[in-house]
Order: structure tokens, then C-alpha cells, then sequence
């Protein structure tokens, strides 16, 4: 019989069967990626090799394998490509630029696969850390994305994330700090290790910052980066 | 003659986390008996796991222990105080003590509170009652009996909306959040941990201690046959990577257990040890 209220019902059977198998609390992690024309060349050689080296450093670290779910959508046009899976089942397609880069369309997607994921979690009585989103992007929606900011800050205050702009090289980084809370940065600077990192004792201190609070920069010091 | 005393088993590891970020344990505990005039032998018995991503916070999980028991002690030692008269408002009037030592220590050093922060869980255990004191995460369990399916949390977990998420003895809060139990039931086996070890001390489905892991970490000292250098022994199971592929998260356990002990034959004929 169908199953209307997801709309990914294939997984659904098995949930209860992948929890038990691995009942770690999860770390939802919304990889929303500019596949659009203004990628091509470099930009989207760049967003490969940031994406391949997400997964690696995914793999080298044995618990947050069993913890992050990665669910990638690309923009344009607005495409699941991957709905939430451990770090095991993580594969991903090269992804080539096409066509234009509907951003604001590609955030509403990915808060709703997000806010549908944290129901399945909840509902199969698993923890949840508080979930990342990643904007990967050159920073040239084309589509309406004036809610954008709003939204976004709206989920920082309440804590329903924590979203990361990350620019290309040659990214419109004054679009990106428009859109994000958190000061956006380079691709090729991330080390997303550290953030596989927040998810041990490191994030614990996320409870201090209280709605209205400015939400500080992961500035890659050892202590930096506490305030997811 | 049979006589009632505390056997204490205590250990602290360094999560993996922790050791990738070049960084020290940041939890610290604090257990010791006392003997008092209403009570006679008292466990004091306090874990604080300082916060993650601070760079103090086992400096504020430190001073927590040490100002707690201090008070504690000294309460106790006054004529007439007795463990069930430790209540709710002695918690808070603690926490304002800690409070303003960490503001004193903070302001020397150009930090703030929160640089400072640490989560809390402490018991006081007398001969025939127990109270509690909690803030933040981590836990408290305790048997009346020593049997299965006695060992219950001396204060219930609270549910918060991310794992990683807590309150603080240094939060500005932190007298509200404070959470106090008090039992009037001789406790025969405590269990105090960090939050570090939450993962197999912790059945999540059922929301209550997980015995099959609790139970034979206690059996030595109730069965008065814990072996030399249980403490280490403790560390270095906490450090085993069979802990280590659940957490990653520095990692501290108190076992306390006052059996009755056969004082005499304790030497002679010890019990066969049960695991």
C-alpha cells in the first residue's frame, strides 16, 4: 500500500530495521550543491573535489560514520540526488553545471527533506545533534531568494540548524553574507573534519548561545569553532 | 561481627576526541567518606564534566568538586545536621559559592563564566537517606538491594532536543536548573557518571540504567573481592576500544557499594569474585 505522508517511501519499511541496527544518535547534514551553467569549468571541479573530500575525511573517523546522514540536493534545477544515508551508503554522482541556479528553491527543499528527516528520527526514538546545512555555490541565484536570510536566521535562532555558506573561488561572497548568519567561507579552506569533531564533547556548549545571540564564526582555532 | 562501609572504585579517561584535538580530560570527580555524629560513615561522591569546547571548562568542573564537598563536609559536620536535612536551597546556595569563585577566577585570568563551564552530579549518602544534586548531563544510579532490575536513576534524565545540548553550574541559570532528589532508603550500590559513557551506561530505548553493563562493573566491590588497582583496572577499561567505539567523549565513573561485609573471613576465605 502506499504511503503518502513521505514522500521517500522506500526507505520507510526498513527505518525501524536501521535504527536498530545502528541506534547512535544522528547528525542530519543537507549538502545543497550549485550544479547550475555558472559553474562550469573550475568552479564545479572544485565543488567535486570539496565533495570527495567531505567523504573522505567522513570515512576517517569511525563514529562519526555511524552518527552524520548526508542528503544531497543540486541546484539547477532542484534535484535529490541523494535522500538522508550514513556515511557508508554516501556515494556520489560527478556532478556536472547546467542550467540556472533556482538557490532559494534549493533551501526550501533541503529544510523540508531536513524537517521530514527529524520526524523518522524522533519517531524511531533516535537522538538527533543538531543538523548542518551546507550551501555550496558560485553565489548567482536566479531565482527569487529575498526570504532567504530571514528563514535562515529564524532556523539559527530556534536552533533548527546550523547553516554554512561555502563559497567557490570567485564566489559572490557579499550574496552568500547575505543569505547565511555565520560568516561564509572559502571551499577550499574547509576542513570538515573539525566539524565531524563538533560532534563529540566540542558542541556541547551550543546551549549558551540564547536566541538573539550573534551565532560567532567557526574560525578554525582549536576552541574557535564552538558555537554551532 | 558484620559491619556496613563504603568499597569506592573511581577512574577518568581521556576521550578520543580529545586526544585528536591535542587537548586533556576535562571531567574531574571528587569521592570520599566522612564520618559524621547523626549519620556515621558518609560517601560524598560528585562527577562534573567541563565543557567541550571551552578551554577551562576542567578547571570549572574542578572547582565544582572541590567547593561541593568542602560545603558539604561542612555541614555535616555541624551539630545535629544530618544528610536528609541537605535540601534544594543548600544546592542553590552551593551553586552561588561556585558562581562567585569562578567570577573571581575568571576576572584574574580575562575570561568569562562560561570559558568556565561544567556540567554537575552529586550525591551525599547516609546511613538511611541520600540526597542528590544535578545540572546538566551525566547520571546517577543507585540500588536499595544490589538485584536486578533495582538499579534505578536517582534523578531522571532530561529529555532535551539535541543530544549535545546542556546546562551549566556556570550558567547564569543554573540555580533553576538545578535538580535535587531526596530518599529516605539506605542505598546500598551508587553509580555516578559522565556524560561521556551515557552510551553504554544508559539503555536509550527504555530510558533506565542499562544493568547488563553496570551490574558486573559493581559486582568486585559488592562482593568485597575487588582485585589490587581496581581504579586503574577502571581507567584502563574505560580507555578499551570497545568504550572507545561508542564515544569519543572523555569518560568518568564512580562505583561505590557498602555490602555487608564479613569482616573477619574478608581476609581469610575470599568469595569467589562474580563478573
Amino acid at each position: 500500500m502506499e504511503n503518502n505522508s513521505y514522500n521517500y517511501d522506500e526507505q520507510q519499511p526498513f527505518a525501524a530495521a536501521e535504527f536498530a541496527e545502528n541506534p547512535e544518535p544522528r547528525c542530519p547534514c543537507v549538502l545543497l550543491l550549485d550544479t547550475s551553467g555558472s559553474m562550469q569549468g573550475d568552479p564545479i571541479e572544485e565543488l567535486n573535489r570539496g565533495i570527495q573530500g567531505f567523504r573522505e575525511e567522513l570515512f576517517g573517523d569511525s563514529l562519526s560514520m555511524k552518527r552524520v546522514e548526508i542528503a544531497v540536493v543540486t541546484f539547477g534545477p532542484v534535484n535529490v540526488i541523494q535522500n538522508f544515508t550514513t556515511a557508508d551508503q554516501f556515494r556520489l554522482p560527478r556532478l556536472e553545471a547546467v542550467g540556472d541556479t533556482p538557490l532559494g528553491a534549493a533551501v526550501s527543499r533541503g529544510l523540508g527533506l531536513l524537517k521530514q528527516r527529524k520526524q523518522i528520527l524522533r519517531d524511531n526514538g533516535i537522538k538527533l545533534f543538531r543538523p548542518w546545512i551546507f550551501l555550496i555555490t558560485d553565489g548567482e541565484p536566479t531565482d527569487n531568494w529575498a526570504h532567504l536570510p530571514q528563514l535562515i536566521r529564524a532556523g539559527e535562532e530556534t536552533k533548527s540548524f546550523s547553516f554554512f555558506a561555502l563559497g567557490v573561488q570567485k564566489a559572490d561572497f557579499n550574496v552568500l553574507k547575505q543569505i547565511a548568519v555565520r560568516e561564509p567561507m572559502r571551499l577550499s579552506g574547509v576542513r570538515f573534519k573539525e566539524f565531524f569533531l563538533w560532534l563529540s564533547a566540542s558542541l556541547k556548549n551550543v546551549s549558551r548561545s540564547n536566541p538573539g545571540d550573534s551565532v560567532p564564526i567557526p574560525d578554525y582555532k582549536p576552541y574557535g569553532w564552538s558555537e554551532v | 561481627m558484620s559491619q556496613k562501609f563504603w568499597r569506592t572504585a573511581h577512574a577518568s579517561a581521556i576521550g578520543q576526541a580529545h586526544i585528536n584535538q591535542n587537548t586533556e580530560c576535562q571531567d574531574r570527580f571528587a569521592c570520599q567518606t566522612i564520618e559524621t555524629a547523626a549519620d556515621g560513615e558518609v560517601l560524598i561522591a560528585v562527577v562534573a564534566d567541563g565543557a567541550g569546547s571551552t578551554t577551562d571548562g576542567q578547571i570549572g568542573a574542578g572547582i565544582a568538586c572541590e567547593i561541593f564537598t568542602k560545603e558539604v563536609t561542612d555541614f555535616l559536620s555541624a551539630k545535629d545536621a544530618s544528610v536528609k536535612s541537605l535540601t534544594a536551597d543548600f544546592g542553590r546556595l552551593w551553586i552561588s559559592y561556585f558562581q562567585k569563585k569562578i567570577a573571581e577566577i575568571s576576572l584574574a585570568n580575562k575570561k568569562e563564566l562560561r570559558d568556565y563551564a561544567s556540567t554537575f552530579v552529586g550525591a551525599v549518602i547516609g546511613a538511611h537517606s541520600a540526597v542528590f544534586y544535578q545540572v546538566g548531563d551525566g547520571g546517577i544510579v543507585f540500588s536499595t538491594s544490589g538485584d536486578a532490575k533495582s538499579y534505578r536513576f536517582a534523578i531522571a534524565p532530561v529529555e532535551t532536543e539535541y543530544v549535545n545540548v546542556t546546562e551549566f553550574v556556570t550558567d547564569e541559570t543554573a540555580a533553576e536548573s538545578l535538580r535535587f532528589e531526596l530518599i529516605k532508603e539506605a542505598v546500598e550500590d551508587l553509580i555516578l557518571f559522565s556524560d561521556g559513557i551515557y552510551a553504554v551506561a544508559v539503555d536509550y530505548q527504555m530510558g533506565q540504567p542499562h544493568e547488563p553493563f553496570l551490574m558486573p562493573m559493581i559486582a568486585p566491590l559488592r562482593n568485597g573481592n575487588a582485585p589490587n588497582g581496581l581504579n586503574e583496572k577502571l581507567e584502563n577499561f574505560l580507555s578499551s576500544p570497545k568504550i572507545n567505539e561508542k564515544t569519543d567523549d572523555d569518560k568518568t565513573i564512580i562505583l561505590a557499594s557498602r555490602a555487608t561485609a564479613e569482616v573477619e573471613s574478608q581476609v581469610s576465605s575470599p568469595k569467589s569474585q562474580v563478573v
